[in-house]
């Protein structure tokens, strides 16, 4: 049965592993120790609301038993590019006409925008290897609509998840080769590990700040401007599944897309149902937690510092009670009478 | 006798023999019909007074009325239209923190040139390339923008041809605006010979242009002028103008640029008050004009000047009786 809970000091250790096994893309996990341990206290601190709302970074922790170590992570960013200034290119055109001449050209144009500053940002998932499947990674990344459905005054209404973008095998971004590159020689594989260390913005202002005309870059880098990586194609197809829609930016090293919705319009957060415990005896009646089958609810308390999530086979409701058992009662450390809310995940989900 | 006059209706047809014949095409000039008698039509207008802004065209001729060579002066670079060249600036991208430190080449569009006057629409015969026909029909310009000093601006600026290769082509076309047009270099080229550079250019992308995007071999091709045009990069330095970092924005060909008044020739042309033949004195080259707007004339000589009069060694092919000015072929800078 899996938990997800707020982060902790004690989970460090653990994250230091996972960003050693994450490699390279996964610019909120990085392999540095000392950054690593910033970006936990800094959640910590969020938890403990010793931040003011809009610097706060909520991470969620993962754990596949409830005493078992953490198996992954995600993130919500309550306001992004507020410490450090947030780059996109902004995908327009520019148009070329002359009626006397008979043209009229398109030309797809990238322009470097701060526009996505003051957003909520839902990202920094990432679950190790062996616990993929299943379902566990649904579960991960829906646990943050119940967070933003029962806490909706801290988040912006813009909510947005960036998709990595096309890399191969090697790291290489075709993008980067095309653009950034050309601007600085270094790898991607480079620059992306400086992103996670929180030079992001160093790099960015050493990129181009006048738009970049499209049909200018190799047709290599053209073709990935706002494709994801395959890994990604899943996040891509639940976010889109949940409401989520590329919005016209993208990330200025691996031109992968930015999707968003409204707080208010995300499906997760729509379908949450806010319902009250009822406390099931335990005399037999199993609630189908069997860890073989697949999880289709997950159920959260309303608690902010102790938010916690599970995730169950089964349900029984009463109306507007629903039935937990004493265990996962235990787990979501609540008892008969609490609010807690359930998300039903989508069939098709994995 | 070989001279330099103002262009007339009845040059057309040896002018476009001459366009035929030449290997730099000018996109001054268009080789079609219509718009040379247009061309022709708006010279004639600015030597008769009727047009301030109108290019003036010169014709070579030599001894049996041949239209040899051609070359032009705009008074006002683009007329009443702004002029466009993208200008080469450099951009610093560096970051203390991480250690980089880089130069970058951007190109903005720049209509800064706009109002200079502006040497154009040069061509020589090929057989002429090498002779003193170069500098008769080059510098004569010169000697006509000192006739009539108030008509022209006090900056003077001339395009040279930029980098194209065996099939016409402008590399740095290619690479920028081709993007934008989807038309090839040779088409481009025509339509601005048809509806003029301006309005061509203004369709050109508003954005500054990161020089390092562009096709290695357009990268090349900035500033660099056609092999061919040594000659003229050659006066033009001699002259006292300098390379620019203003390119065509067409085919990147640079730009020299300078004062009129500081011309290495500017200056050392003399007014004389006749020109008599007289063999007896020294013999240097000169070359000598006469006349202002319809009438002008220009020829190469040789002789000596004393005081304010030129001795020639032969016939004077001028009227000797009126005034002339006087450039020696020799100048030094």
């Amino acid at each position: 049965m899996t938990l997800i809970r707020p982060i902790t000091e004690q989970d460090l250790g653990a994250l230091v592993e996972m960003a050693r096994e994450s490699g390279v893309g996964v610019t909120s996990l990085p392999d540095n120790p000392e950054l690593m341990e910033r970006k936990v206290r800094r959640a910590v601190a969020s938890f403990r609301q010793e931040l003011a709302p809009e610097e706060a970074h909520y991470i969620f922790i993962l754990q596949d038993t409830p005493d078992g170590p953490p198996v992954g992570l995600c993130g919500i960013e309550a306001r992004i590019g507020r410490d450090e200034v947030w780059y996109n290119y902004r995908l327009g055109e520019v148009i070329q006409a002359s009626k006397a001449l008979g043209l009229y050209r398109r030309t797809p144009t990238l322009f470097l925008s701060n526009d996505l500053t003051g957003a909520t940002e839902i990202g920094s998932l990432f679950l190790r290897e062996p616990w993929r499947g299943n379902r566990t990674g649904a579960v991960l990344s829906k646990c943050r609509f119940l967070f933003l459905a029962a806490f909706p005054d801290l988040f912006s209404e813009r909510v947005i998840a960036e998709m990595r973008g096309n890399s191969d095998e090697q790291g290489n971004s075709p993008f980067w080769e095309g653009l950034g590159k050309r601007f600085f020689s270094m790898e991607f594989s480079d620059a992306d590990f400086l992103t996670g260390s929180g030079d992001k913005v160093f790099i960015a202002e050493l990129m181009p700040k006048f738009p970049i005309y499209v049909p200018m870059l190799p047709p290599a880098a053209q073709q990935v401007i706002a494709t994801v990586h395959p890994r990604t194609e899943g996040a891509l197809a639940m976010l889109r599944a949940e409401g989520f829609r590329a919005n016209g930016y993208v990330d200025i090293f691996d031109a992968g897309p930015t999707l968003e919705c409204s707080l208010g319009q995300i499906g997760g957060v729509q379908r949450s149902e806010l319902l009250h415990v009822r406390i099931r005896h335990a005399d037999g009646a199993d609630n189908g937690n069997d860890r073989d089958l697949k999880p289709q609810w997950l159920v959260s308390n309303e608690r902010f510092s102790d938010f916690r999530v599970i995730s169950t086979a089964a349900i029984t409701r009463h109306g507007s009670e629903l039935e937990l058992d004493p265990d996962q009662a235990g787990q979501l450390q609540v008892v008969a009478g609490d609010p807690v809310r359930l998300l039903q995940l989508q069939p098709e989900e994995s | 006798m070989w001279q330099v006059r103002p262009i007339q209706d009845d040059d057309l047809p040896g002018l476009e023999a001459l366009l035929q014949a030449n290997s730099l095409r000018l996109s001054t000039l268009s080789t079609d019909r219509g718009k040379l008698e247009e061309s022709i039509a708006s010279a004639r207008r600015g030597f008769s007074g009727q047009s301030e802004l109108a290019t003036l065209l010169f014709v070579l001729q030599d001894g049996e009325g041949r239209q040899r060579g051609i070359c032009g002066i705009q008074p006002r670079a683009g007329a009443d239209e702004p002029f466009y060249s993208y200008r080469i600036d450099e951009l610093i991208h560096a970051s203390r923190h991480l250690g980089i430190h880089q130069r970058q080449s951007v190109l903005y569009l720049s209509h800064e040139l706009t109002g200079l006057t502006s040497l154009c629409s040069f061509a020589l015969h090929p057989a002429l390339r090498d002779t003193g026909s170069f500098d008769l029909l080059a510098r004569s310009r010169l000697l006509y923008i000192a006739a009539h000093r108030p008509a022209f601006a006090d900056e003077l600026i001339c395009e040279v041809q930029g980098i194209w290769d065996e099939a016409g082509e402008s590399v740095f076309w290619r690479s920028v605006g081709e993007l934008f047009f989807g038309l090839d270099f040779i088409t481009a080229d025509e339509q601005c010979a048809l509806h003029g550079k301006t309005m061509i250019a203004e369709l050109l992308p508003a954005y500054p242009v990161y020089n390092t995007l562009l096709a290695e071999e357009a990268q090349q091709a900035v500033a660099r002028p056609h092999p061919g045009a040594v000659r003229t990069t050659e006066w033009l330095e001699r002259e006292g103008l300098e390379k620019t970092r203003f390119v065509d924005p067409f085919d990147a060909g640079p730009t020299w640029r300078g004062r009129l008044d500081r011309m290495t020739s500017l200056r050392a042309i003399r007014p004389v008050s006749r020109l008599v033949s007289d063999a007896s004195g020294a013999d240097t080259g000169w070359l000598v004009s006469q006349g202002s707007g319809e009438d002008f004339r220009c020829v190469s000589l040789r002789g000596e000047l004393r005081d304010d009069v030129l001795y020639c060694n032969g016939p004077c092919p001028l009227d000797g009786e009126a005034p002339a000015l006087v450039l020696p072929q020799e100048v030094q800078p």
